[in-house]
């Protein structure tokens, strides 16, 4: 093999675009001859471990993090992930409705499995207040109180608070890392913290996952965030992928005459 | 290298020592045994969780990098029994010559804390441009297609200027290399 066509494979090859033929074609080279084996495993190292330095989803810390996540899940399983929510909002305080409705982020499974418990602390209250006279009228705006809230809670999710993130569009499999599922989230980074929105399978974001694999690329969602299991969710109504600022339309140098050394 | 168990109460605590001390080489080398990309993480995540499992079989005063590398390469090994859709390798014609390359330099040996400054150096003297070109290419992921639309370049041209910034970047670290050897 000539080292021109050598270097054209390989250059594919580090772009992720060699085809079934030209990977045919290097094997045989490589086999052919073991000082291209060798080029071609170090250019591997070398530009994998330029990558784990520069991208901060690659960073150790990033890694060490995901690894984390990934032992927890499938040491727990998803039953026990199941139930441990659960018991969760069992042990919550079912009569204190202000507290959620001063949280619209609130999850809304959190706040349906809190029904029953708000009709039971409410019946009883109403019980209480219905023995005595005076308590009747009170008893009848606590009714409609309860309606309005029971409304509310049952209400559908674009009713809550939206609100707007500005960040990156990324991938779960393709940048992150963390999953073999290729699931659309945005990392948004301010005052020195990164935090990860995964995105529900809204409409919004149905035929959009392509963008989120050729990530990281500026982002902006509105939707309404929720919390579930400790991870940031985001159910986007809309999703717009700003156009990066433009690069200068000069010509790339002739790089062979840049080198110094 | 930490071969002795540390002392914290949670297993998975202890073990995340090895993982943060382990992750960077592991990950450049079940890359060099020829595993695509954007799957190298992923595959070095589940040799750990393997490793983590089958910690009770782990002499502790055998080399536990070399045990978590047989790990990862039976992994990749495995990999090769998968359809190519689903395979977390590169085309499978040249991930069988990775696999199957001698380990006489074995990837998991290099000392990366050495190599990354060295690179860096030899990354430093190339001009501004091509420096932003590599930068955007393994800071930013982007691939050649995505730089053509906006440099308004063909895609194997950002390939062939791409390929010809690395040749001179490794054969910089190679210089400097043989200048500290003599």
């Amino acid at each position: 093999m000539r080292a021109e066509r050598y270097e054209e494979l390989l250059g594919s090859l580090l772009d992720g675009v060699l085809s079934a033929e030209e990977a045919g074609e290097l094997a045989e080279g490589l086999r052919a001859r073991p000082e291209l084996k060798r080029d071609l495993a170090q250019h591997l190292v070398l530009w994998e471990v330029w990558s784990q330095h520069l991208a901060p989803e690659r960073s150790a810390e990033a890694f060490v993090a995901a690894w984390r996540t990934r032992l927890r899940a499938e040491s727990e399983g998803a039953d026990v992930f199941g139930n441990g929510v659960l018991a969760e909002l069992e042990s919550r305080d079912r009569w204190v409705p202000t507290r959620f409705l001063a949280a619209p982020s609130a999850g809304f499974w959190r706040r349906i499995c809190a029904i029953p418990g708000l009709i039971r602390s409410w019946v009883e209250t109403l019980g209480l207040a219905a023995r005595r006279r005076a308590g009747v009228a009170w008893a009848a705006a606590l009714i409609c109180a309860g309606l309005l809230g029971l409304f509310w809670l049952a209400g559908p999710r674009s009713s809550r608070a939206m609100v707007t993130i500005h960040g990156e569009a990324v991938c779960t499999a393709c940048v992150l890392h963390e999953s073999h599922v290729h699931a659309p989230a945005i990392r948004v980074t301010a005052g020195g913290k990164t935090q990860i929105y995964y995105l529900d399978r809204t409409p919004a974001v149905a035929g959009l996952q392509d963008r989120f694999c050729s990530g990281p690329r500026p982002a902006v969602a509105e939707g309404t965030p929720t919390t579930a299991a400790g991870r940031l969710r985001f159910a986007a109504r809309t999703v717009a992928f700003p156009a990066p600022p433009k690069a200068p339309d000069k010509p790339m140098p002739d790089e062979r005459v840049l080198f110094p050394l | 290298m930490v071969n002795a168990k540390p002392a914290a109460s949670d297993p998975a605590e202890s073990f995340e020592a090895r993982v943060r001390e382990h992750q960077a080489g592991l990950r450049a080398f079940v890359r060099a045994l020829g595993v695509d990309d954007v799957w190298v993480d992923d595959v070095a995540q589940e040799a750990f969780i393997v490793a983590y499992r089958r910690l009770a079989d782990f002499e502790p005063d055998a080399d536990f990098g070399r045990w978590l590398r047989g790990i990862a390469r039976h992994l990749v090994a495995n990999e090769r029994h998968k359809d190519a859709r689903r395979s977390r390798l590169l085309p499978m014609a040249v991930a069988d010559v990775l696999l199957n390359r001698e380990t006489a330099d074995d990837p998991g040996s290099i000392d990366l804390a050495r190599l990354v400054p060295v690179m860096q150096e030899c990354v430093e003297q190339l001009p501004p441009r091509s420096r932003e070109l590599l930068r955007r290419r393994y800071a930013g992921n982007e691939r050649a297609e995505a730089l053509a639309r906006e440099l308004r370049m063909t895609a194997e041209a950002v390939r062939q200027t791409l390929l010809r910034i690395r040749i001179a970047v490794k054969a910089c670290i190679e210089r400097k290399r043989a200048a500290v050897g003599s």
